[in-house]
């Protein structure tokens, strides 16, 4: 049996927007096993991105819990909070403009202590080989770089920690779909190669498709649907999902036979 | 009959690193009554080509050659209070983002109103409401009397592209440029917003360029597809031909690097990084 890295419990989030309450995570509960590649999907306003930041600690929750490995996330721990890493949708203001890239690196290295002094130069060209850039990087500013470029960096960050967990918000929707194509199937690769654990958080369900095996689909806070993904899209319980995949423009008549 | 016609539009921007060309001597026609796409990735010169047909783009760091013919009249060689007389009176706009493309301090009704002031002097203040209740319901909005006084931020993103839609139709435009319209919207409320588009756009005869880099979109909506590349048309052709037989290595490596929701794995290209540049353009 394989193990379960993380499971969500009666999640609740609700936020106070003047006189009102908006319950944007409304009694979530599933589990993610170790190496799965999970996809939380929906429209804007579902709640996918709050249950990132309730993993993330960047919120907390209004009740019910969220368990790494069998002990309760305690967000003063460090040693917890590397193993859970982050990368966002736009990689040009989710990186800092006034840092050389060895400098993004080497921060995450030394607040987690995970190299010697000596060791962080090698580390962080080590880190840029796996996505795919080399030492020639290492001196050069986030505008200096294609899109592509930057969001490697940002998949760099998150290696740099030695995460078990690396949670994907729209990874690809600012890239053009050829850079799209190289940088998932460079996660893939990352996947496979350190033993890694994805949660995506997207809107794209053709991506969706064809890069996680477990698909979660929200709306209005809930879970509407949660299964294989092949399930999902083949055969799609409720009503909400079915419409959902039937909204997708498709570019192949093979892929309109294909919708529920 | 044709209604607009680029010939050879070559755009060059001056900037303190030197020049960049926009656009290489790309042609394009929309004939009357025809839905046609312009794609692209970013940076291919999709959103300059529509400034251009609406005069948005004149300085003097931007240098201009070709022709742009609307009903025979040069565009590029007017002057701007001609251009004025035709932007927003028989061409007309969509931008991507409805939201920030409504004024957040007036009511929907009182920039419908603007609009058409723009352009005609006589019209009865009477009959006016009526007519702006009967374009929001061209975009299938069920309480346009409520839409009408509302401001923007009390619209939903969807509600907000169909008020921008029936606010682009106000003056009956000849054509209308829509730059990438649904983008921002949630992918059930695009599918609904490009059908109204479709729609409407058919039922009042008038042609449309729609600017997108959403292949899956351009399918469902146009007639004809023109594929742009760093400036340069790569490939022209019917919607059909273009997906089905596409001719240039580019066209057939974007849709190739599309993911597919009836495929469980990633597609493999067959190619890497070759020079679309190099190789001649497809007219089908």
């Amino acid at each position: 049996m394989s193990a379960k890295l993380l499971s969500i419990k009666n999640l609740y989030k609700v936020f106070k927007v003047g006189l009102t309450n908006v319950v944007a995570v409304d009694d979530v509960s599933f589990e993610i096993e170790k190496n799965d590649s999970v996809s939380i999907v929906g429209e804007s306003g579902s709640g996918k991105t709050t249950i990132a930041n309730l993993i993330l600690g960047v919120e907390t929750p209004t009740s019910g819990s969220i368990k790494f490995e069998n002990s309760e996330l305690d967000y003063n721990k460090k040693e917890l909070r590397k193993k859970i890493q982050f990368v966002q949708q736009n990689p040009l203001s989710s990186l800092n403009p006034k840092k050389t890239i060895y400098q993004t690196l080497e921060l995450p290295l030394k607040i987690h202590n995970i190299c010697s002094k000596k060791e962080i130069r090698n580390r962080v060209i080590e880190l840029l080989n796996y996505v795919d850039l080399d030492e020639n990087f290492l001196e050069r500013h986030p505008y200096s770089l294609s899109g592509g470029q930057r969001q490697r960096i940002s998949i760099a960050r998150a290696l740099a920690c030695e995460p078990e967990i690396i949670i994907f918000d729209e990874p690809t929707s600012a890239l053009d779909v050829l850079i799209q194509l190289k940088i998932l199937n460079l996660l893939a690769e990352i996947k496979e190669k350190l033993n890694l654990t994805y949660i995506f958080i997207t809107h794209d369900l053709a991506v969706v498709r064809n890069i996680s095996d477990k698909t979660i689909v929200m709306h209005n806070g809930k879970i509407v649907e949660m299964n294989k993904t092949k399930q999902v899209f083949e055969s799609p319980e409720t009503q909400y999902t079915k419409e959902l995949i039937r909204s997708i423009p498709t570019i192949t008549d093979a892929e309109e036979k294909a919708k529920p | 009959m044709t209604l607009l016609s680029i010939k050879n539009l070559e755009v060059q921007f001056k900037h303190y690193e030197g020049i960049t060309t926009a656009l290489k001597k790309i042609s394009l026609d929309i004939q009357e009554g025809e839905k046609v796409a312009l794609v692209g990735e970013s940076g291919s010169g999709k959103s300059v080509t529509a400034r251009m047909i609406l005069g948005l783009l004149s300085n003097s760091n931007i240098k201009k050659s070709g022709e742009i013919f609307f009903e025979n009249i040069d565009l590029l060689k007017e002057n701007s209070s001609k251009i004025k007389q035709i932007r927003g009176n028989e061409i007309s706009m969509i931008f991507q983002d409805p939201v920030s493309s409504l004024n957040p301090y007036f009511t929907v009704k009182k920039q419908m109103l603007q609009a058409l002031e723009n352009h005609k002097k006589d019209f009865d203040k009477k009959e006016v409401e009526e007519y702006f209740i009967n374009l929001l319901r061209d975009v299938k909005i069920e309480d346009p009397e409520r839409v009408l006084n509302s401001y923007a931020f009390q619209l939903s993103g969807g509600m907000a592209q169909r008020v921008m839609i029936s606010m682009a139709m106000i003056n009956n435009p000849k054509l209308i440029l829509a730059d990438e319209p649904t983008t921002a919207l949630d992918v059930t409320v695009q599918k609904k917003v490009l059908s109204i588009m479709k729609d409407v756009v058919s039922r009042k005869k008038m042609s449309m360029l729609l600017i997108s880099h959403n292949l899956g979109v351009v399918r469902e909506f146009a007639d004809k597809i023109y594929v742009i590349y760093q400036g340069k048309i790569l490939e022209e052709g019917s919607t059909d031909k273009i997906f089905n037989s596409p001719g240039h290595i580019y066209t057939q490596t974007l849709l190739q690097a599309i993911p597919k929701i009836n495929s469980s794995k990633l597609p493999s290209l067959n190619s890497e990084e070759l020079d679309y540049l190099n190789q001649p353009k497809f007219t089908h």
